[in-house]
């Protein structure tokens, strides 16, 4: 691997939540991902853990957004819905792929250490 | 997602305070986001666990939101410096003139800070400062009440013994007292000061050998400084050694102290035991008396005592000591006698309100200076602000921006400023008479103090151009009509006046100081001060003195000779327990006194007044015992009567009869009138207080050092073992009113600084005025003005000022000069010469000042001046 493509590398957070940008298709909104990441990870997310990550994402081209409609919820005001891009996509892939790679031939339940 | 059963809505204020915090334009889809997620949690949890999150997101995004907000207005400040620097850059004239008068201004009030904070800081390193007083004697004189240091010897020992309040005491003899010391071959003249052992325990003066509390153990003992011990000895390991006083008495070296400090207001050499001196005079009751006044009484009080209530007790002790004292007693802290003195208008206070107040002009005038120049090249700024305005930026984006660049032309003159008071750090001390380093200005208090000065400048001269400027509208300034500059340019000539008027008060109170000091200095006395000389008797000389005095007759260079116990500025002070037929009982003033021999008259150039002198014919018969007494005028009031020759006035047991009455002539500072005096022939009561001290010899005019010089060799014959000292009356006097000339030195000094930074506005002000007027005065020149014309054009709106601030600040000049003067029992008069002399004095500095400007302008050809756009 060159030198700095590494840095390419999507972070655990960022991958879940493009994952659960995924998932959510057209409902893909800070709250909708937050609650997707939460219950998944069985943790709570706070709304700020989710924005910073999307908006890094964004930034590098990971996603795009878009604003839609509004619900009576949320004051009124507009969703911020996030599509993964192509390149998102890719990122996706090569996370898992290397995950793959790496976890080869080591089982699943871990030797006692 | 599950569906919201019930819609609830976030706090209004908190979702305020969000929308608030969150980055600009992009708050919409958050906002949304919080509030879905409330509803979310307000179902499931409750509301209150909701309202609760909402709140702690928002503490949350505080700090961060406080960060951005400072980094944003960093960026913005970059710019705003980068501007400042780039209009410095452009306009260095101005900046110059701007920056400059800023520094001086600065460095001077520096400096008077640091002065101000030496005249505070004066006795305040006793540790005991705060229970240390003073006994002052309040006594009535006729209409008016005289507050003096003066007690009875008896006083100290009584109230250290009967009052539980008091801790501890200490006596001075009131001096200067001059002995002859020698060690080995060194001999000198030297003045000690004579107090009670105790002296050393209650003030904390630093003894680098031997212990506060066992020195001056007994009357043979003495304490010096490192000073005098490098004089005598050259070293400070002299414990032990013995020092002779007027080759008879040896004395043993107890302790040596280290160097006073500048700021004590005690200054000796060395401190002599008080009980030495009872010997030395052959004065045996001398610390035990309770009539004569002479000796200043310290006392260190219980720290819980009151001393409001211990000085009736002290009055009522002096009174059961001597029923014929009618006055009453006060103690005064220590530390306040620096500052305040006992009389009011006797210590510093006056001078540092005075300087204080001149530190404020100085730098509002330096204020005025910055605002003037920059809100008169606001014109040039204004394509300036229109743009930034058009572009987006708000008034208080304005209003920041001035402040910066106030606030870095400040700080630019502030590190100049700095600079100046290291370079005339000189200069300074030579006109203040201290001794200060640079290090004063690294105390931390008085960076400070400097600081908010720096600060405080930067607000008021940054204020008025930013708020102006910044309310600049777009429009107008397009459409260039000046029409918003006629206000500000009539506020501008409104703080032109004023500064004028502060130089031209300076100016005035400056010219009367010097008038009433050249007062003092040269009043007419009563006698005649000039070419009097005097030596004092001491050694083998005493025994001697009227053979001396006749060889000294002998010189052509002296015209007459007189002995004296007393120099006119020594006069003893007696106590008050004289008495006379008709004598008022409640008036008790403490009467000077001295002794003299029948030459006094003539010697001093005294006036007789009534009756007659003594003479050698008394001296023959043995009239010493006849008790034949001279007073003065003012003795004569007291008592009462037109003619009092032949009165008969009583001390205790012993009664006299004057002879003659003599003028008032002054024997005190002239900040007070001299009072009443009684001069006796040669000795009185025997004591040895009032033998004779001094030879003085009245000198002729002509060749002066050859006089002294051959004085010096009759007085060195009948003295050899003494050094030879001789010494001016008139410079003993002149010292007296040093503390006026030293103040009147730092005022003068800073007044001119007051005036040059005003002057240094004014030739910025004209230089921009004749700059807007350059097309003008092309076109009035093509029209066929005259240089002379267009120049008094220009003059003329500079005299209007300077006229109109002259007639501002007349009463009150005349108002703060008349106050000072009222320090003063003999005054010289403010004339209207002292006014008409400023006004011109300003008019013709203020011209100074434009005329460079307007003759450039006034001169230069008109085919520049018109073809420039």
């Amino acid at each position: 691997m060159k030198k700095g493509s590494k840095m390419k590398l999507l972070t655990r957070p960022e991958e879940l939540i493009l994952l659960a940008i995924y998932r959510l298709k057209e409902d893909a909104y800070c709250v909708s991902i937050r609650s997707q990441v939460s219950e998944i990870t069985g943790e709570e997310w706070s709304l700020g853990s989710i924005y910073m990550p999307l908006d890094r994402l964004q930034k590098k081209g990971f996603l795009n957004s878009y604003l839609s409609d509004t619900t009576p919820e949320r004051g009124g005001r507009h969703k911020r819905i996030y599509k993964l891009t192509r390149t998102g996509q890719q990122a996706l892939l090569k996370v898992h792929k290397v995950a793959k790679k790496m976890w080869q031939g080591i089982p699943e339940k871990l030797e006692e250490v | 997602m599950s569906t919201p059963n019930k819609l609830w809505k976030p706090p209004v204020f908190a979702a305020k305070l969000l929308k608030f915090i969150l980055p600009d334009g992009r708050w919409n889809t958050p906002l949304g986001d919080f509030e879905e997620f409330f509803n979310l949690l307000a179902n499931e949890k409750g509301i209150r666990r909701a309202r609760l999150w909402y709140w702690g997101q928002i503490l949350r995004l505080i700090p961060i939101k406080l960060i951005n907000s400072l980094m944003e207005s960093l960026q913005m400040f970059n710019n705003y410096l980068k501007v400042a620097f780039r209009s410095i850059r452009r306009h260095k004239g101005y900046s110059l003139i701007n920056i400059l008068g800023l520094a001086i201004g600065l460095a001077c009030s520096l400096m008077i800070l640091a002065w101000i904070r030496d005249e505070i800081s004066f006795d305040r390193f006793h540790k005991n400062k705060d229970t240390l007083y003073i006994v002052a004697t309040h006594e009535h004189q006729g209409n008016r009440t005289a507050i003096h240091s003066g007690t009875p010897s008896a006083l100290g020992p009584a109230l250290k013994t009967e009052y539980p309040e008091i801790v501890n005491t200490a006596r001075i003899c009131n001096g200067p007292h001059t002995l002859n010391l020698s060690y080995g071959d060194k001999r000198f003249q030297e003045e000690v000061e004579a107090v009670d052992p105790s002296f050393l325990e209650m003030f904390s003066f630093r003894l680098v050998e031997g212990d506060a509390a066992t020195a001056l153990p007994n009357p043979h003992s003495l304490v010096l400084t490192e000073k005098m011990a490098f004089k005598y000895f050259g070293t400070t390991d002299v414990l032990g050694k013995t020092i002779k006083v007027d080759n008879k008495y040896d004395f043993l070296v107890t302790g040596v102290l280290e160097n006073l400090l500048a700021n004590s207001s005690f200054q000796f050499d060395f401190l002599f035991p008080i009980t030495f001196f009872e010997k030395y005079w052959s004065f045996p009751e001398l610390l035990n008396r309770w009539h004569d006044f002479s000796f200043t009484t310290y006392v260190q009080l219980e720290k819980s005592a009151v001393p409001s209530k211990i000085n009736r007790e002290i009055a009522g002790r002096i009174h059961q000591g001597n029923t014929s004292f009618t006055g009453e007693s006060s103690l005064q802290l220590f530390t306040r006698l620096h500052l305040y003195g006992l009389e009011s208008g006797e210590g510093r206070i006056n001078a540092v309100r005075m300087i204080s107040l001149i530190g404020v002009f100085i730098l509002l005038i330096a204020c005025i200076n910055f605002m003037n120049l920059t809100t008169a090249r606001s014109g040039n700024r204004a394509k300036e602000i229109r743009i930034r305005k058009v572009i987006g930026a708000n008034q208080s984006d304005i209003v920041k921006q001035f402040y910066a660049e106030s606030f870095l032309m400040i700080f630019i003159s502030f590190l100049l400023a700095l600079l100046l008071v290291a370079l005339a750090l000189p200069l300074y001390n030579d006109v203040t008479g201290k001794a200060a380093t640079i290090s004063v200005f690294s105390q931390p208090v008085l960076l400070w103090v400097a600081l908010a000065v720096v600060f405080l400048s930067g607000l008021i001269s940054g204020t008025y151009p930013a708020v102006f400027m910044s309310s600049f509208q777009p429009v107008k300034v397009l459409k260039k009509t000046r029409s918003w500059d006629s206000n500000s340019s009539f506020f501008r000539k409104a703080l032109v006046v004023l500064q004028f008027a502060i130089s031209i008060i300076l100016i005035i109170r400056t010219i009367i100081a010097f008038k009433q000091v050249d007062y003092m200095q040269h009043k007419d006395l009563g006698f005649n001060r000039d070419l009097l000389v005097y030596t004092p008797v001491s050694g083998a000389l005493q025994q001697q003195y009227s053979a001396a005095k006749q060889e000294l007759l002998q010189l052509p260079g002296i015209s007459h000779v007189s002995l004296t116990s007393r120099t006119p500025l020594g006069f003893y002070s007696s106590g008050n327990d004289w008495n006379w037929e008709g004598k008022n009982p409640n008036i008790n003033p403490s009467i000077r006194f001295f002794c003299c021999d029948h030459d006094f008259v003539k010697t001093f150039k005294i006036t007789l007044v009534q009756g007659k002198f003594f003479s050698l014919e008394l001296a023959s018969t043995d009239s010493v015992t006849a008790g034949q007494l001279v007073i003065n005028e003012e003795m004569a009031r007291l008592i009462g009567k037109d003619n009092p020759v032949g009165m008969r006035l009583s001390q205790d047991s012993n009664h006299f009869s004057v002879i003659g009455v003599v003028n008032d002539f002054n024997y005190w500072p002239l900040h007070h009138r001299s009072g009443p005096l009684i001069i006796f022939y040669k000795t009185f009561l025997d004591s040895g207080n009032a033998r004779y001290r001094y030879i003085f010899a009245r000198l002729e005019p002509g060749n002066i050092p050859q006089t002294i010089s051959e004085i010096e060799e009759i007085i060195k014959k009948f003295n050899p073992e003494f050094p030879f000292s001789l010494h001016f009356l008139d410079e003993d006097y002149d010292q007296l009113y040093r503390t006026e000339q030293r103040s009147g030195a730092v005022f003068r000094s800073f007044a001119l600084m007051a005036i040059l930074i005003s002057c240094l506005g004014l030739f910025g002000l004209a230089s921009y005025m004749t700059e807007q007027r350059t097309k003008e005065i092309g076109i009035r020149k093509v029209l066929g003005a005259s240089v002379g014309g267009v120049m008094l054009m220009i003059a003329r709106e500079f005299i209007k000022w300077v006229a109109a601030a002259n007639l501002i600040a007349w009463p009150i000049a005349w108002y703060v000069s008349h106050n000072w003067l009222q320090n003063f029992a003999y005054r010289s008069h403010i004339g209207l010469e002292v006014f008409l002399v400023t006004a011109l004095l300003s008019l013709i500095i203020s011209l100074i000042s434009v005329v460079y400007q307007s003759l450039k302008s006034a001169s230069a050809n008109p085919i520049d001046s018109l073809r420039y756009e």
